[in-house]
Order: C-alpha cells, then structure tokens, then sequence
C-alpha cells in the first residue's frame, strides 16, 4: 500500500487536516494525502433524523485512484440501526468516514477543546483505518481498535494499535 | 465466554438492519449469521444453535414473538433480544413477560447495544456454567455400585429404582455390614433429592438427650453448654435425605417427638418455641428384631409403622455366596488403585474358600479380608495363605453328603477354632468331658495348625 487518502466533505475544521496527516504516517508508516472531492453529501441527509447516513454516503463516494480513502466531516452520522456513529468502515473495504461532530466538546455542552478534538478526531482515523485493513475491535482498553460508543471511551484509547494488532496491521500490509 | 466464541444470530426483515448489526457485531470478533424471516432462522436452528438472537417483533408471516416461542422450545437457556420500533413497546414488554433477555428499540444507542450484548453473553455464560456445574454434580453423585450377581441383588437394585423416585420413607433391614448404607446412598442419589444433603445419623452412637439435640437442633443456652444456636439434622437435611442408622436404639421420648417431626415435616428446636419447617425424606435401617421391640413396649408401634412404609431386607453374604467372586474383584480393583499394588486376581482356592465362608460380619468382613490379604500377600495372586481368616473363624457349614463321624470331625475342629483350642471351653460348648475330646482329636487325627 502506497497511500492513505484523506478525503474533507463538509469538513469545517480543515486547520486539523495537516496534524492529522502528519501523525497519520508517523503512525501508520503509510504516506498520507489529502484530497478534495466535490461529492455532495445531501442525497444522504434524512430530514426525519437531522442526520447524514454514513453507509450512504460511503456507497456513493467515487474513489479518484485505488488508495484507500477515509472522509472526513463534521455533519452529524449515523446508520438506520443506530442513533449516530462517530464513524464507519467495512472490514476490508476501500471507503472509511469519521465524524468530528460528536467529538467536539461543544455538543456535550463543553467548552471548545481543539487539541483535544484533534487527538479525538486522529483516533478515530486510526480506528476507521483499521477496519479497512481488516481489523476487528480489540479488547484492550487502550488500544486504538476497541469499540467506543462516547467521547469518554475516545479519551481513554491512545492513538496507536496494541502490540497484537500492529502484527496483524503490519501481516495484512504486506 | 470470549467474542469470538460467542455466536449471534439476526433475524429480521429489513435488509439493513441485518447488515448493519452484523457488520457491528463481526467487527467486535462475534460469528454473526442472519435469517430474512422466522422459516429461515428456524432452518438455520435445525442444524446449529446460537448464543444470543436478535428478533425483530413485526416479520411478515411468523412474527418475532412465535418465534421466540419456537426457540424457547428448542433451546431453554437461549437469550433472545426483541428488536421492536417505538410503536410495539407493548409486544416488546409481553415478549420480557414470556422470558426473552431484553429488548431495544430501533434506532439502537450503540453504547446501549455494547452494554446488552455484554450482559446477555454473561447471561449466556452463567447459564452454560449452570448446566456444566449440574452435569458434574451429577457424576459426583453417581449412585454407589450395588455389586453382585445374585438374584437377591438385582432385586434390591430394582427395589433401588422403585422407591428412589417414590419420595417416601425406606426402612432397611439386614444384619450388620450387609450394605445398608449403601443402598441408603443409592436410594438418595437416585432420588430427585440428589442434589441436596443426604445427612447421616447413627442413633445407637448417642444417648438419647444427645441424639435429640442432634436432630432437632437447640437454642443458645437451652442446656448446660449449650453456648450457641445449632441446627438439627433434620434442618440440615431439608430438601434432601435423613439417613437414621440403628433406629432399633432411639428412646421412647425421641420416638414421640420424631414421629410428630416426620408426620408433620416441622419441629421446634431443644428450648426453643420457634417452629422451623423441613422438607426432608426419612431413609433407616437396623439390624435388631424390631417387632420383639414393639411387642415389649420399647418401640412405638405407631412410629414402627410409619417408617415401615417399604422395607428393603437384605440378606446376609452367606445365603448369596454367588456373590462373592464379584465383590472380590470389585475390592481387588479398589485397593489395588489405593495401594498401588499390581495384584491382578485371587487364586480358585482361594475364591472357593471365600464362597464356603460364613462371613458373620458380611460384605463389611469380606472387604476387610481382601484388603488384608492384598496387604501381606507377596504375589500378584491372592492365594489361601494370604487369608487370616480361614484357619481361625471359619463357622460351621456342612455338606448334606457328609458321613455322622465326618460331622463329627468337622464340628469338633469348628468348635475348637472358635474357643481358640481351648479344650475346656470347647468341651463345655460340646456338651462332652475334656477325655472324651482328646479321644475324638486323636480318632479323627486332629492337630492343632500353627496359625500365620
């Protein structure tokens, strides 16, 4: 694998892009690029919900070469099942997207926080990253692949896989 | 139970909901599989099981509810979750009404879903280790083997399995060390009461104001040194089996209060007024005439009858010999593994002795003879020699083609053995003087043996 494509739709926070693809490679070892794209994310906003359909929206993104390519935006995601995702991606897939809209501190009713939602936002990168490459959730705490479903969990994982996973990370790479 | 050894199954309608939780659920290491409707998953159900269903409620044709029912049916310890939109709430709860684990209501909190799928599985686990944990219980409470071949024997293993089951009072009777603790043993373990005490409690060991105290428990301070509450064995064995041995022996006072204890299933502690109810199966045995008991007014007639309920006898060793070579074998095994001695049998001699034996002390007798012999013999064989028992305590027993003089013979000797060649004792058993046995020993050519 040659590169990792960083892909801004409705993104606002673009100032993060840099620090992401920075510590994206630094932890990857994968060289990362950021690209924009013109897809428009409205045909998978559902009005009922307020929400964009992540599955959707991943289903119509049109990859401009074969590198996997993670979305990243700040509308609110989710998929029918549930009532939001910080993120999605297929076990194996080309397509990931991550969302900084429930990262933020300010949706909890916090003050604005950017460093931390800069460590919030890589950690999911990492994570939907993962999946593509073909990882499952893992059940140490602090690793970058175990399942978070709150802020609260994205705090307490570091930004880089366990041991375990970064010998499956670095089999399924080669 | 680890993710990737916990199994979910999904069924429902919608095409996206499959999919979707699937896709959470592998992520997270679970083996998912999915069913588009109930005749899918019941398919699916006829060749493999799963940990944790998810069902939708609303399915076209079977809905989620029939078959949670069907699945019940199936599998009783299966935890079924009920996916059901906001309208449907009702379903959902009758759905908890008929046993499932949960529900959730579409769209799902995925923290709520992680949260539910980790107690279902714990669920899940304590239900397998419930099943485990009984199924081991079981083999430890395997009833005892009731060894041998005889007619009399299968008899009594049958009499076993009739009563087992029957819930009611089992009277024992055989002489001492024919086995009646055993067939106690079997009764209990045999009996849907095998996984609660069976409590043992020896009458003829205690004076009567001790065996009372030991039944029915006491207060703190209800006698000198009474320092603390203790309970009786006939709390001790509710839900279980009160074995009381030797009952030929319990004074007339406790008969009274046992009796109203047995009839009654309560009783009050020794100096205490509260009254403390047991469900217990009352199993005895004894080995005195407890007839001559009741006619001489030393047993009540009334608790008599009631423990006469089904009385099992058991006959001495000596009237079934055809069991010994069995019971031989059985402790030949038994104290081989124990002694780490590698004795592979018992010689034909040896064996014929045993059989023709009177075995006073019966099969109690026999398995402290074997366990002897297999600790002085010297060779992989038990052979005569390795018997203490044949040249000291043999009993008479005679042979219908045997002359008067051999009689003779053979009483004499007999007699003998017993008093320990004591030629006085035995001439006084005898009815003869001390000349006219030296006169016989010498007509019948009778030496004393040197014994091992």
């Amino acid at each position: 694998m040659s590169e990792i494509i960083l892909v801004p739709l409705q993104f606002e926070k673009l100032f993060l892009l840099d620090f992401l693809k920075t510590n994206i490679m630094g932890i990857t070892g994968i060289s990362t690029a950021i690209q924009n794209h013109n897809m428009s994310l409205d045909p998978s906003f559902d009005s009922n919900r307020g929400q964009y359909d992540a599955a959707k929206i991943i289903e119509a993104f049109e990859r401009e070469n074969s590198a996997p390519s993670i979305i990243c935006t700040t509308v609110d995601l989710f998929i029918p099942i549930f009532t939001f995702v910080f993120g999605l991606a297929k076990l194996g897939g080309d397509v990931g997207i991550v969302s900084s809209h429930r990262l933020e501190n300010q949706f909890y009713g916090l003050p604005d926080n950017e460093e931390l939602l800069s460590q919030r936002l890589l950690k999911e990168v990492i994570h939907e990253f993962g999946h593509l490459m073909g990882l499952r959730h893992c059940r140490q705490f602090d690793c970058v692949m175990a399942s978070s479903t709150s802020a609260d969990d994205v705090d307490i994982k570091k930004p880089v896989y366990c041991n375990t996973c970064q010998m499956i990370f670095e089999k399924k790479l080669h | 139970m680890k993710n990737e050894n916990a199994k979910i199954l999904i069924v429902d309608d919608e095409k996206i909901v499959r999919e979707s939780l699937a896709n959470w659920f592998e992520e997270d290491g679970y083996t998912v599989d999915t069913a588009k409707d109930a005749v899918e998953a019941l398919n699916k159900l006829a060749k493999t099981r799963w940990d944790v269903y998810f069902l939708d409620i609303k399915m076209p044709g079977m809905d989620g509810m029939e078959l949670h029912r069907r699945i019940q049916a199936i599998d009783k310890e299966a935890i079924a979750i009920m996916i059901t939109a906001y309208a449907s709430v009702d379903t959902a709860v009758q759905a908890l009404k008929e046993g499932a684990f949960d529900y959730i209501t579409k769209p799902f909190d995925p923290d709520a879903l992680s949260r539910l799928i980790r107690n279902a599985l714990k669920q899940r686990k304590l239900a397998i280790e419930n099943i485990e944990l009984k199924g081991s219980l079981e083999s430890l409470t395997t009833p005892p083997e009731i060894i041998g071949v005889s007619k009399h024997i299968k008899e009594i293993r049958e009499s076993i399995g009739t009563v087992a089951k029957a819930n009611t009072t089992v009277m024992i009777r055989g002489e001492s060390g024919t086995g009646k603790e055993l067939v106690a043993q079997a009764i209990h373990a045999q009996s849907d009461r095998r996984f609660s005490p069976l409590v043992t409690v020896n009458c003829g060991a205690l004076s009567d104001t001790l065996l009372e105290s030991e039944l029915f428990g006491h207060e703190k301070g209800s006698f000198t040194g009474a320092l603390y509450k203790r309970k009786g064995k006939l709390e001790i064995a509710n839900g279980g089996t009160l074995f009381l041995d030797e009952v030929g022996t319990i004074g007339t006072k406790t008969q009274i209060d046992l009796l109203r204890a047995i009839e009654n299933k309560e009783f009050t502690r020794l100096g205490g007024n509260e009254i403390v109810k047991s469900d217990f199966r009352i199993i005895c045995a004894t080995n005195t005439n407890l007839e001559d008991a009741v006619k001489k007014g030393k047993f009540r007639d009334d608790l008599y009858y009631r423990m006469q309920v089904y009385v099992i006898y058991l006959k001495p060793l000596r009237e079934r010999p055809e069991d010994i070579p069995e019971l031989v074998q059985y402790f030949i095994q038994k104290y081989k593994t124990k002694m780490n001695k590698p004795i592979e049998g018992i010689e034909t001699e040896a064996m014929n002795m045993l059989m023709q034996y009177a075995w006073s002390g019966n099969v109690r007798e026999l398995e402290n003879a074997v366990e002897r012999a297999m600790v002085v013999t010297q060779s992989k064989v038990l052979q005569i020699k390795d018997f203490w028992l044949n040249q000291t305590k043999q009993l008479p027993s005679y042979q219908t083609d045997l002359s008067l003089s051999e009689v003779e013979k053979t009483h004499i000797l007999n007699v003998l053995e017993q008093k320990n060649w004591n030629i006085t004792n035995a001439a006084r058993v005898l009815g003869i003087d001390r000349v006219t046995i030296y006169k016989k020993l010498k007509k019948y050519g009778i030496k004393r043996q040197q014994n091992v």
